[in-house]
């Protein structure tokens, strides 16, 4: 078991990851870092690959090839030891019914063999009600069970949070909540890897974007980068009561140019926006999946 | 972190307290029952006892004890065949729960993503069946002892090799333990696991009551794990003292090399 890692390698390496499930190719040789202290989205649609790449990064998927490393120690051979410094809440949460939701915290807390600091400032700030701690898992709502899981990951106040699609189930108010509770824990050197395919929460909170599309990343940039390609989108509405809509990085005389005027009524250019990013990578004008 | 996760074992017992207590007191239950009506059996013994020579051999008799003796009866709690199912099933409750079961769930990945190591989940659950075989050997030792207190036989039942059998009964409960761990280790969901482990108890079941019922089939019994716990052979004036003994040391062996698969199984498995 290996418990000392490195402090200046890459929070989280991935070079060359291949996951394979029977004939389904998972993951096909996928390349990214991410540094410590940073605040990384994962995005994808469903069935993108994400869940497999974060199955690989806890060791509960072992890669058909390929290397991840985690603060610089493989995860193949950091055993417990690295689990340790990780906080994880998965895609699909499924608690242990019969326990109450502070015994799930201890419970977990105990197997962590680690104090628990940030448990209470967790729950506060998700608005958890205390007086539902002591009731059963079986009894909570999707979005309370939530609300302890994501406890669960952060409550020993580990380096690296791993959150596969984190706000499932949660309402808008709690989901900002969680998003402010993720930048908090940044400002703190802690590294929060999340995927999603919820673009405007990630883009909301996320230093870098990794954009995997049926296995492969077709992009790992900042926001502001990533959008730099594609500055802006033009709105265009005609009399008829159609609706156009154009996706354009050259200069605004060329826009103007492309623009079919017969008919038209009105221009609204705004800025390109994540989907618009992942929308002209990887699927042409569909989206690939992705909610807003 | 030990290789016996104290935290997990804790979880698993209060889990399963309920099912487990209820299956080791369910022999215990049994002695008492024969002692509640031996009386009244011994007293149609010489009548029955020669409708029931087949009937006494499903049940565990042999050409060294007659079920209707005291001593005889009052090995039922450790070989009537609802005992027998009971001391296969006890081990397997907590088997198919963990690791199958939380597969199946999604609970297993919240486990294993904390510093819980696979070999050491196998290796409490096989502590922890250890502890459930010990506990039903201990409920078919008290319903032993019981029954023949209330029957007033209690001067008839040699004590100390009603001990030994009752370590034999708990190595056998272990043994089949880890063979439901094996199935689990390998079962994608409980269901499968369930599925799989109940064809081996009752597959196997069936092929140590055709040892019993076919004298010349004596040996089949060698072929499943219940052959290894053979009261009728091992107790009173005629039973061979060292029998038990060996059956404990084959039953234990087994079961370590068993235990030894399933922790190695589960460190290799692809997904967790």
């Amino acid at each position: 078991m290996i418990s000392e890692t490195s402090t200046c390698a890459p929070a989280i390496h991935v070079h060359e990851l291949e996951v394979t499930y029977g004939a389904v190719q998972a993951v096909r040789g996928i390349d990214f870092s991410v540094q410590p202290g940073e605040v990384f989205g994962f995005l994808g649609p469903n069935g993108a690959g994400k869940t497999s790449t974060i199955r690989v990064l806890l060791d509960l998927q072992r890669p058909t090839a390929g290397i991840a490393s985690i603060h610089g120690v493989e995860v193949r051979t950091g055993g417990g030891g690295l689990r340790r410094e990780l906080g994880f809440l998965p895609g699909d949460l499924d608690l242990f019914p019969s326990l109450t939701g502070r015994e799930t915290l201890d419970f977990f807390g105990r197997l962590y063999g680690l104090p628990t600091p940030k448990r209470s400032a967790v729950l506060d700030a998700l608005g958890f009600p205390e007086s539902a701690m002591d009731r059963k898992v079986a009894e909570y709502s999707t979005g309370m069970r939530q609300m302890v899981g994501i406890a669960l990951a952060f409550q020993h106040a580990p380096r690296l949070l791993i959150l596969d699609e984190p706000t499932t189930g949660l309402d808008p108010l709690v989901r900002e909540s969680f998003l402010g509770l993720v930048r908090e824990t940044a400002a703190t050197g802690a590294t929060v890897f999340m995927s999603s395919h919820v673009l405007s929460e990630v883009q909301d909170v996320a230093d870098r974007v990794g954009l995997i599309h049926e296995g492969r990343m077709v992009g790992v940039d900042t926001i502001e980068n990533l959008r730099r390609g594609f500055p802006r989108r033009a709105i265009l509405r005609y009399e008829d009561g159609r609706t156009e809509s154009i996706l354009d990085s050259g200069s605004p005389a060329d826009l103007l140019d492309r623009i079919p005027r017969e008919g038209l009524v009105d221009i609204e250019i705004r800025p390109a926006d994540l989907k618009d990013v992942f929308r002209s990578m990887v699927e042409g004008e569909d989206g690939g999946g992705l909610r807003e | 972190m030990g290789f016996v996760n104290r935290h997990l074992f804790g979880f698993l017992w209060r889990r399963h307290r309920l099912s487990a207590s209820t299956c080791a007191l369910a022999p215990c239950v049994l002695g008492v029952l024969v002692g509640l009506i031996y009386p009244t059996l011994s007293g149609q013994r010489e009548a029955a006892k020669s409708l029931l020579k087949i009937g006494q051999r499903f049940f565990g008799g042999s050409q060294h004890l007659d079920l209707f003796s005291a001593l005889g009866a009052f090995t039922m709690p450790f070989q009537h065949p609802v005992a027998l199912i009971l001391f296969a099933v006890i081990g397997a409750i907590p088997a198919t729960a963990l690791p199958a079961g939380e597969r199946g769930r999604g609970g297993l990945d919240l486990l294993l993503a904390t510093p819980l190591e696979r070999r050491s989940l196998v290796a409490t659950v096989g502590c922890f069946q250890s502890l459930l075989g010990f506990m039903i050997g201990m409920g078919a030792y008290a319903g032993a002892l019981l029954g023949a207190g209330l029957a007033g036989e209690w001067v008839h039942i040699p004590v100390g090799q009603f001990l030994v059998l009752m370590l034999n009964a708990a190595a056998l409960s272990f043994c089949w333990g880890s063979v439901a761990l094996v199935v689990s280790v390998h079962a994608s969901d409980r269901s499968t696991a369930m599925r799989s482990t109940f064809i081996l108890v009752f597959g196997f079941f069936l092929v140590d009551i055709a040892s019993r019922l076919w004298r010349e089939g004596r040996w089949l019994g060698n072929l499943t794990p219940y052959g290894f716990l053979r009261p009728a052979d091992s107790v009173g004036p005629m039973g061979d003292a060292g029998l038990a003994w060996r059956n404990i040391v084959i039953l234990l062996t087994t079961s370590l090399a068993l235990q030894i698969w399933a922790a190695k199984a589960e460190v290799t498995r692809a997904t967790a």
